[in-house]
């Protein structure tokens, strides 16, 4: 596996990671609670912590095992298929944008705002990650 | 399964008459060994220039290395 596949595959690891520890914490607490009583603000800031230090230690340890290809810069397969798979993820991005549109549109309050846009981000990241890895594999 | 490319190409083949590696070809061409492989087993068309580079690598014309199979 390549230094660029490995990139990509540690940062759908670092964005599942801090997600998944987001939602532990929070969906409980919008079970037994009145979202304007749920102090969201610390929660997701502490999850954008673990998604930096996920990413950098795991981007550390790659590039330790690979030095050379760390440092060299993407040829014109990679930056093709790092294109490609931007635009797949703007596509659901632009999904998400609308949700949240709506979503404002509606009133809807401010918890439901911040997380379905943190959402959609996640998933917009980890599809343009999953097509950048499949293009890696299946040909670009 | 991968969908393959229209231009197919005989890299392997060179490589093999000269007894050179994907990883030799990848860095006197300027991409990854990667890209080469990929090339190689039709995933990939290459840029102009980067054909160009790898025919000149084995001092072939361009069209001795790939085919364009409408």
């Amino acid at each position: 596996m390549s230094f660029r596949e490995k990139s990509i595959l540690i940062t759908i690891v670092a964005m599942l990671v801090a997600a998944a520890s987001y939602a532990a914490v929070v969906i409980p607490l919008a079970r037994g609670t009145a979202v304007d009583q749920i102090a969201y603000q610390p929660l997701m800031s502490v999850a954008v912590v673990v998604l930096v230090i996920v990413m950098v230690a795991g981007h550390v340890v790659a590039a330790i095992a690979q030095p050379k290809a760390a440092n060299a810069k993407p040829d014109e397969r990679e930056k093709l298929i790092e294109w490609r798979g931007q635009t797949a993820g703007g596509y659901v991005l632009a999904v998400g944008v609308f949700v949240v549109l709506c979503l404002a549109m509606a009133e809807a309050h401010w918890f439901w705002i911040a997380n379905v846009l943190a959402g959609m981000w996640v998933l917009a990241e980890v599809f343009a990650g999953v097509w950048k890895l499949m293009l890696f594999r299946r040909g670009a | 399964m991968a969908k393959p490319t229209v231009v197919t190409n005989a890299i392997g083949e060179h490589r093999a008459e000269v007894g050179m590696s994907q990883g030799e070809l990848a860095d006197l061409v300027g991409v990854t060994r990667q890209t080469i492989n990929a090339t190689e087993a039709g995933k990939y068309s290459p840029s102009l220039e980067v054909a160009f580079r790898i025919s000149r690598v084995f001092g072939v014309t361009l069209e001795d290395i790939f085919f364009f199979d409408e």
